[in-house]
């Protein structure tokens, strides 16, 4: 009984295990509570809709060997910029959110090649550099959000002033257009069908680049650069194209989750964002060498699930408090540590 | 004759698990003796010295048998710290020096000279505070002892190799009560003067009653410097002699003669070989391989045959296959059958036919963690477009031709696995072997390298091994280079030997030839 | 002739030396150009800075052992910064004021310093390689726990009194401020630090006995030793007993003292060790090469030279806003001489021999995990002191914030002194952190008058933190990468044979 215990943690790994208990324990809190389930549920989803696209793009960072891309922040503001052009030109409904996913994918591969090249000058430091590049984008971006001369009303601040507002509503853009997509009711749940929808698309547009000559390259150059060298494979190159496409998948995850969300956030909201994103596909089961499509799909339900129900939970436990917050920084920042100390020292893998 | 041993080692057997690399060995040095340790890659000299200096890896494998003396002592050396204790030091091949300390302090580092304080009486000595005065003075003292006349007080980094060298036996002799150094290959970084001033050091230390044991495969530094030496192969323990009692040829001799045991059996020769009949050429070939230079080789390999590489670890026979596939910076020029490869190309060599398998199994022949159906097809996928299916934007990865070639490829190697999906990582060594062996087939190549191919593999799987690479020679006429430190083997399947010393050729031997004749080869002499 | 070849060959040293502070340079040019532009008087800025200076340096130098250890930049000491808040709340809670609370604070907040920096020590042993990313991470996480314990524990769990007005009323928690205001505020400021000085010369003065009794019993004692231990004490005393005199309390003052005030008394304590000096050399080890006039120049003329700038009109203009709290000052020299000291001793080699190559270090018998974990704790405990210096200074605790940016900004300030992640010294964290906070306080300033919007500036500042961090690693995992490395190499070898 014991040695199967131990066989059962070994194949589902121990921080699912302890997440995936902690969130069995708030659902069945949350129904002790009389919580609205429905609602509850619906705010998995939407929620796991949002930012599954996010973790996402850890995929490609990690299986090129980058290790955990904590500077998706960068991706992010791109997709952030992309978003404002397709408001600033006008274009509305589902019009705006294409526009916005074309706008943000470009800048952001071509950020992102640039941000792969200069990682490939940083080997081993990867994690450091790359969650700091995160924070400065952001402040320059901050610099350019105060001053953009963006003419859109609904971007630019209403009375005076320079520059893009805090957050920019998305409700005369592209707002819902995802979630109300072949919307399905089921008792008091709403599937926000589109926007998950949208989610597995880009999950199977992953899949079959992994699956391809180049996907297979890509992760070779990864698992073992020498071995893909003598392959005839350029690594640097290969880093360089998982990088792309890791902050282009950011760039336009940030699109999806802000036409769920209904607002773009602004300034220093992506800080954290990063780090969520990191902590999501560790609590899937991915490594600091080694991600899978799966371990997006478990670890978003997870985390986010986790987060979302234990939010009114807490607040039927000790109401006025943001106890929700707290957990989210403790699970978060602790599975990231674990997988550090998982990870063989040194760089992101072993040499 | 001495008879008043420094150190005596009797009796000393090994074994590691089932493996024997040492039986019932002895090493004799006397007091303020110059004493050369030699054999080839794999005698068991390095074991032999874990043993002495009580090395973890020896204990945690079981330990050994046999008893070691010093100065007619009985001793048992159970730890590194216990060797040090008895006055035993060790001069590294890699320099254990830190580039950003004085030479005062790498001497000294660790053993610092240091004064009591009022901290330290509170907290513990780990606060008392160095003496700088005293321990640039006991450098000094090493320093010239072995007349290396530089400042103490100047950094190390930036320091010609040769004076590192130095350094580090004057960290050895500052040691109080050293009786016994042992120096591990110390001039193969060393110019030719730098060499021989070492070895006027090593004179100049003998004669202070302090014992030397010199490994080193340069006959010539052997016959120089030491008093007596032994030889060890294959483990055993073959003889002592007195220096001035012999010949380099003696010495050659000494350490490979064995008779030639053929791992492969003979068959009948069917194949013809021509001799002008050339199908990669190398001319003054140089690889930037570390640890693995080489430095101009000239070398043809006849379409149809079977060419071994030979030659000790770290002379340059490595580097020439890593070289050709494109692992490393290489100069001169590499033409196949009269095309000349553009190297700095990647994947150049395998898009000509090239195929190869690495001696590094683990780091460059393998994704361990993938499983053996997508080890064996990835190169050929990756070169020559194989195993894909092409819908026009993408090329995506054809699983039910590779799991057709891989379930072939068990077939006919004989791999022993639970299935084409197994983790490669999970596999034997020997297995292992044969999964690279299948992925450099699946390219299809005209010409096949193939690097330490028995490395790490039971004598069982090594049998099966050449025999593979002898079959594909003979049945489907691939030319095929073999580059190994074992002789042995190499005589069994090869047609023609190349030896490699000091990252050049040293001469072209046939199987049959003598003993002594591979011997001074690799010997540099 | 000679001579001046080698004047030139110095200067020409110190020019290639400068320039390759390339960080330092720019930082220097950046902060000029906003000084230039910024449209406030030179005294308010220094002032400023001034202030900033004697808030944030003892955090800064907090990270040199660290980095000598081989452990980079250790953004762990967020952690210090929380244990000494817990410290500080505790004392202030129970109604403590002046020095006790200090001392209360202190009992309560370093224990706990000693505990987590044991923590994180033994975390970055198992992410070798990695520890400042950890660092970071745990920082986040460990302010996770920090406001579980502020906003359920204490006030939640524990019950606490609403009537101390640190509580939130009616809710659980602690309050988002904490004024420090007539109990923790000024407490090393306001000292008077002719006392801190009297205090320090009993120390000073047992120290120096048991040193001498030790160094006797091991029989390495010289009378000139004695001697010039006789003679410090006199000095330091005399100057103890000129600081008690009223004259030196009406011209100087004895706590927060200006600028200039500050500069004349550190130059009448240089004369003092001046003098200490040359009556050790010539008078009781008789040195026979003692150069009377190069000695008067160098030890006489410069505090000379610095006392009569203090007599300079624009001088006096530019500083005359700036004070300095001395007993803080104290503190912060005893935290250099305490970095300096540490390598002294063979701990601190030991550190040094590990930050270099830990497979040395380890083959030379030295317990590489354990000297790692004590440089983690020296690190934490006195980044709990710094932030210890940071609040008493400042007056209020930002609950929950105050700690966020410590390990950041006070990273980011050692950097622009031209550390990196491999060296760095009390030189680098005291230019460092002039430079950067002079960086902060100019750039808002500058950019409002430059563009009408004090807030891109904050947004400037805030992008050099991060971007001098981000430069300094990338610029080290640049150094290391293997090209560069082959290239450093040819170098060496060319370099003997040329």
């Amino acid at each position: 009984m014991k040695e199967k215990f131990k066989r059962f943690v070994q194949v589902v790994g121990l921080p699912r295990l302890i997440i995936g208990s902690l969130f069995i324990i708030v659902l069945i809190a949350a129904s002790a509570y009389k919580l609205d389930m429905a609602a509850l549920f619906t705010n998995i989803l939407r929620r796991y809709g949002m930012w599954g696209i996010l973790v996402l793009a850890m995929v490609p960072g990690i299986q090129c060997g980058i290790g955990p891309n904590f500077g998706i922040s960068l991706g992010i503001v791109c997709g952030l910029l992309g978003a404002l052009l397709s408001i600033e030109f006008g274009f509305t409904g589902f019009m705006a959110f294409i526009f916005a996913v074309i706008f943000a994918g470009i800048i952001a591969s071509l950020v992102g090649a640039a941000y792969g090249w200069f990682l490939n000058k940083v080997k081993g430091s990867e994690m450091t550099v790359s969650t700091y590049i995160g924070f400065a984008s952001i402040a320059v971006m901050n610099i350019f959000w105060a001053s953009a001369p963006f003419q859109n009303g609904e971007i630019k601040w209403p009375i005076g002033g320079t520059g893009v507002r805090t957050t920019v509503s998305l409700e005369s853009s592209f707002k819902g257009v995802l979630d109300t997509f072949m919307e399905i009711h089921i008792g008091g749940t709403v599937v926000p069908t589109g926007l998950i929808l949208f989610f597995f698309l880009m999950c199977a547009v992953v899949w079959v680049f992994l699956n391809s000559k180049t996907g297979k390259a890509m992760k070779a150059a990864g698992a073992n650069p020498v071995f893909a060298t003598a392959s005839g494979i350029n690594v640097d190159r290969m880093r360089i194209l998982g990088t792309a496409i890791s902050t282009a998948l950011a760039g336009i995850g940030i699109v999806a989750y802000a036409s769920a969300y209904g607002f773009l956030q602004m300034y220093n909201a992506p800080m954290q964002m990063g780090f969520q994103c990191v902590a999501a596909v560790f609590i899937g089961g991915a490594s600091t060498s080694d991600a899978k499509i799966s371990h997006v799909l478990i670890g978003t339900l997870l985390f986010h699930g986790l987060l979302v129900v234990a939010l009114p939970v807490a607040n039927k436990l000790l109401a006025g408090t943001d106890l929700s917050d707290i957990m989210r920084m403790i699970v978060q920042n602790a599975i990231i540590i674990y997988a550090i100390t998982k990870s063989k020292g040194g760089s992101v893998r072993a040499e | 004759m001495n008879t008043d041993y420094r150190l005596e080692m009797i009796g000393i057997t090994k074994d590691y698990s089932e493996n024997r690399v040492l039986d019932n060995v002895e090493l004799k040095v006397g007091k303020g003796e110059i004493h050369a340790l030699m054999g080839e890659n794999g005698a068991g000299k390095s074991t032999l010295m874990n043993i002495l200096f009580g090395m973890p890896v020896i204990h945690n494998t079981g330990g050994f048998k046999g008893t070691i003396k010093i100065d007619g002592q009985e001793v048992k050396i159970d730890s590194p710290q216990k060797a040090l204790e008895l006055g035993i030091g060790m001069v590294h091949q890699e320099f254990m020096l830190i580039p950003g300390f004085t030479v005062t302090e790498n001497i000294k580092v660790g053993r610092e000279i240091t004064t009591p304080t009022v901290a330290s009486k509170i907290f513990g000595h780990s606060l008392e505070s160095l003496d700088r005065e005293a321990m640039q003075k006991d450098a000094r003292k090493a320093l010239d002892t072995i007349g290396l006349n530089i400042d103490e007080n100047d950094k190390v980094g930036g320091m010609p190799v040769g004076y590192m060298q130095f350094i580090e036996i004057a960290r050895e002799i500052d040691k109080t009560g050293i009786r016994l150094l042992i120096f591990d290959e110390p001039t193969a970084v060393l110019t030719e003067s730098e060499a021989d001033r070492l070895l006027d050091a090593m004179r100049v230390i003998a004669a202070q009653d302090i014992s030397i044991i010199f490994i080193t495969h340069r006959l010539d530094e052997v016959i120089s410097v030491t008093n007596s030496m032994t030889v060890l192969r294959d483990g055993q323990y073959v003889g002592r002699v007195e220096t001035k009692d012999t010949t380099a040829e003696t010495i050659a001799q000494m350490m490979i003669g064995r008779a030639v045991q053929k791992l492969v059996d003979k068959t009948e020769e069917t194949r013809t070989i021509n001799e002008s009949d050339v199908m990669l050429k190398l001319r003054n070939f140089e690889v930037d391989m570390p640890g693995e230079m080489v430095k101009g080789v000239d070398l043809d390999v006849r379409r149809g045959e079977i060419l071994g590489i030979g030659g000790l670890a770290g002379q340059g026979k490595i580097g020439i296959g890593g070289g050709i596939m494109g692992l490393y910076e290489t100069r001169g020029t590499v033409e196949l059958d009269g095309k000349v490869l553009d190297l700095s190309k990647l994947g150049t060599a395998l898009k000509n036919g090239i195929g190869f398998v690495s001696e590094d199994r683990k780091g460059v022949g393998l994704l361990l963690e993938e499983s053996i159906e997508e080890n064996i097809v990835f190169s050929a996928m990756q070169i020559n477009n194989g195993f894909l299916k092409n819908f026009g934007i993408t090329k995506q990865f054809d699983k039910k031709a590779t799991r057709e070639h891989a379930e072939k490829m068990i077939k006919s190697l004989d791999i022993r696995c639970t299935g084409p999906t197994q983790p490669v990582g999970a596999l034997s060594g020997g297995n292992q072997q044969k999964v690279c062996v299948a992925r450099a087939l699946a390219l299809n190549p005209k010409l096949l390298i193939v690097s330490e191919p028995t490395r790490g593999i039971d004598i069982g799987a090594k049998k099966l091994v050449l025999e593979l690479l002898a079959q594909l020679n003979k049945e489907q006429g691939m030319t095929v280079v073999i580059i190994s430190s074992e002789l042995n083997e190499l005589r069994s399947v090869a047609d023609r030997i190349a030896i490699i010393t000091e990252g050049q050729v040293a001469g072209i031997l046939s199987p049959d030839d003598s003993d002594a004749k591979f011997g001074l080869l690799m010997s540099g002499m | 002739m000679q001579n001046k070849s080698g004047i030139m060959e110095t200067v020409k040293e110190i020019g290639r030396n400068i320039l390759k502070q390339k960080v330092v340079l720019m930082f220097v040019a950046l902060t000029a150009f906003g000084i230039l532009m910024a449209d406030t008087s030179l005294a308010f800025i220094i002032s400023e800075v001034v202030g900033r200076f004697s808030r944030n340096s003892f955090l800064v130098l907090a990270l040199i052992i660290p980095v000598l250890a081989g452990l980079g930049l250790n953004f762990g000491i967020t952690v210090g910064a929380m244990a000494i808040q817990i410290g500080v709340f505790i004392s202030v809670y129970n109604g403590f004021t002046g020095v006790t609370a200090l001392l209360v604070a202190i009992a309560i907040g370093i224990p706990l310093a000693i505990l987590f920096g044991w923590l994180l020590g033994k975390l970055y042993n198992k992410t070798k390689g990695v520890e400042m990313i950890t660092g970071l991470v745990v920082a986040y996480l460990a302010d996770g726990f920090y406001q579980l314990l502020f906003l359920f524990i204490f006030g939640g769990v524990i019950k606490m009194d609403e009537s101390t007005g640190l509580i939130i009323p009616g809710g659980v928690g602690v309050k988002n401020t904490i004024d420090l205001d007539g109990s923790l505020k000024g407490v090393i400021d306001n000292m008077n630090f002719v006392n801190v000085a009297a205090v320090l010369l009993v120390i000073f003065i047992i120290v120096g006995i048991v040193g001498i009794v030790i160094k006797r019993k091991n029989g390495m004692d010289s009378k000139s030793d004695v001697q010039k231990f006789v003679l410090k004490v006199v000095v330091f005393a005399a100057l103890v007993a000129f600081g008690k005199t009223p004259f030196f309390a009406e011209t100087f003052g004895t706590d927060k003292i200006l600028f200039i005030n500050a500069v004349r008394v550190a130059s009448i304590c240089m004369l003092a060790m001046a003098l200490i000096k040359f009556v050790s050399e010539k008078v009781f080890d008789k040195d026979e090469e003692f150069n009377m006039a190069g000695f008067a120049i160098k030890n006489v003329g410069g505090p000379v030279a610095l006392y009569a700038l203090t007599l300079l009109k624009p001088i006096q203009d530019m500083f005359f806003l700036s004070k300095i709290p001395m007993a803080s000052y104290i503190c912060i020299g005893g935290i250099i001489m305490f970095n300096k000291w540490i390598l002294s001793t063979k701990l601190g080699q030991d550190m040094r021999t590990v930050g270099q190559s830990r497979s040395v270090a380890n083959s030379s018998g030295i317990n590489v995990d354990k000297v790692r974990v004590i440089a983690t704790i020296f690190s934490t405990v006195l980044a709990a002191f710094g932030q210890l210096i940071y609040l008493q200074s400042l007056g209020t605790l930002a609950t929950y914030n105050q700690h966020t940016s410590v390990g950041q900004y006070s990273v980011a300030a050692l950097l622009a002194g031209g550390a990196s992640i491999v060296a760095a010294n009390n030189g680098h964290g005291i230019v460092g952190v002039l430079i950067f906070h002079a960086l902060f306080v100019v750039a808002p300033l500058a950019a409002d008058t430059l563009l009408g919007n004090a807030l891109l500036g904050e947004y400037f500042r805030v992008f050099v933190c991060y971007g001098v961090i981000a430069l300094a690693l990338a610029m080290h995992a640049w150094k290391k990468s293997p090209k560069k490395d082959k290239k450093a190499k040819e170098e060496a070898e060319a370099k003997p044979e040329a």
